[in-house]
């Protein structure tokens, strides 16, 4: 009988507590829509993770160590950066540079919204944390999950946990902040701003060249972030080339919803109470917050300073687009700019500065790597 | 943490100038590929 009530008597406070947190993550999964392909496996990780004594985690079970199924994933896919290389075929064969190449300019906005990420450094370093884990937590403004695990696993592996959750939750939470962001830094004018859609034609050798030369340049510039820009680029190329139709196709849907599936469990070894409930979290939580904040304004008043030297002016919304949330950023952004003026199209251009992010946020988790190796 | 922090101030110096960096060589590129090979 004893054996029997074992579960119940051992388990802590702590670990409801973290159970109640898989619930709300899941619950925002299903309910909400948020992220559910990352949050719905997280949240039955993180109940899965702080039951006492299962054979999910690693532990001694009569004098010998039996490896949990998690830790034995975690090891594979997280430790050797496999899981999140992986999803970034996926989002490469996913994405469509064609309109940041009719736009080149856009990729500018690309990075200018990367300066949540240093601007958060600095926040975490005043509040106390040492430099690698506040550049670990500056990650969660970079608007993309796999380069906040990749960076944050080489700088401060016992913060993967909160960072991962942040960086997945905002990601979802872009539509509520950003506007908030935006309007704080723009006139209603500003925002009503039109831009006449001027584009140039690409052709397919620019589009088989353009990931190509990427990576060779991120191998030359940047060489730390190579591993991030060359399978960003493997998985562009597969779908741009146009003789591996079937390997684009795998990709963007058979392997990023095996690696999803597997990444959102194995995470979850992060989720344990006795590594996750601390004020850290909490704090890692705000500045995540902080970071998505100041990216969108770092976009918005780049775009302000780019108009002083131009014509025909941006609107500045554009800015904030260069996050790397695609595609919601850039659907926001449309979406503001027809509550302003119904007839303002500057989703093109919203695309291009999105697409130029993706980008952008790669080369930022690069050269905060290489800037600590 | 000054020194931590003066480390804060040199990164975002250098991570930013080499974000606008790569990203403007990415643009320099895209333009010349655009000339070079101009849709027929």
């Amino acid at each position: 009988m004893e054996t029997l009530i074992q579960g119940v008597t051992s388990i802590t406070l702590g670990q409801i507590a973290m159970m109640l947190i898989g619930g709300i993550l899941i619950y925002l999964g299903i309910k909400k829509e948020y992220e559910p392909t990352l949050l719905i496996p997280m949240g039955l990780g993180a109940i899965l993770v702080n039951f006492p004594d299962t054979g999910v985690l690693t532990q001694m079970v009569g004098g010998t160590k039996a490896e949990g199924v998690l830790d034995v994933l975690f090891k594979a896919g997280i430790t050797t950066e496999l899981f999140p290389l992986l999803i970034f075929i996926g989002i490469g064969a996913m994405i469509d540079f064609g309109p940041l190449l009719q736009n080149p300019f856009m990729l500018l906005f690309g990075a200018a919204a990367q300066f949540g990420i240093f601007f958060v450094v600095i926040v975490a370093v005043l509040c106390g944390f040492d430099i690698k884990e506040a550049a670990s937590i500056g990650i969660i403004g970079a608007a993309d999950g796999p380069t906040a695990i990749f960076v944050s696993n080489q700088l401060a592996q016992n913060l993967l946990g909160p960072i991962t959750v942040a960086a997945y939750s905002y990601m979802a939470l872009v539509p509520i902040i950003q506007p908030a962001a935006i309007k704080a830094v723009t006139t209603k004018k500003e925002r009503q701003i039109r831009m006449t859609y001027k584009a140039e034609s690409v052709s397919k050798q620019t589009k088989i060249l353009f990931p190509i030369i990427v990576t060779i340049l991120a191998g030359f510039i940047a060489p730390i972030s190579l591993p991030l820009v060359g399978f960003l680029m493997f998985g562009n190329l597969l779908r741009e080339c146009g003789v591996l139709d079937r390997l684009s196709n795998t990709a963007q849907n058979e392997l990023v919803n095996i690696v999803s599936i597997l990444l959102g469990l194995t995470i979850s070894v992060k989720l344990q109470a006795d590594q996750f409930l601390n004020w850290q979290t909490l704090m890692i939580i705000a500045f995540g917050l902080v970071a998505f904040v100041m990216d969108s304004i770092g976009g918005v008043l780049f775009a302000k300073l780019f108009n002083l030297f131009r014509k025909e002016k941006i609107n500045p919304m554009i800015g904030a687009a260069g996050i790397s949330a695609f595609p919601m950023s850039s659907r926001v952004i449309q979406k503001m700019a027809s509550e302003e003026d119904p007839k303002n199209f500057v989703l093109m251009y919203a695309v291009g500065a999105n697409v130029s992010g993706q980008i952008g946020s790669v080369i930022a988790g690069g050269l905060l790597l290489s800037f600590f190796m | 943490m000054i020194h931590n922090l003066e480390i804060a101030f040199e990164l975002m110096g250098f991570g930013m100038g080499g974000v606008f960096l790569v990203l403007f060589v990415i643009y320099l590129i895209s333009k010349a590929l655009i000339k070079i090979f101009p849709v027929k």
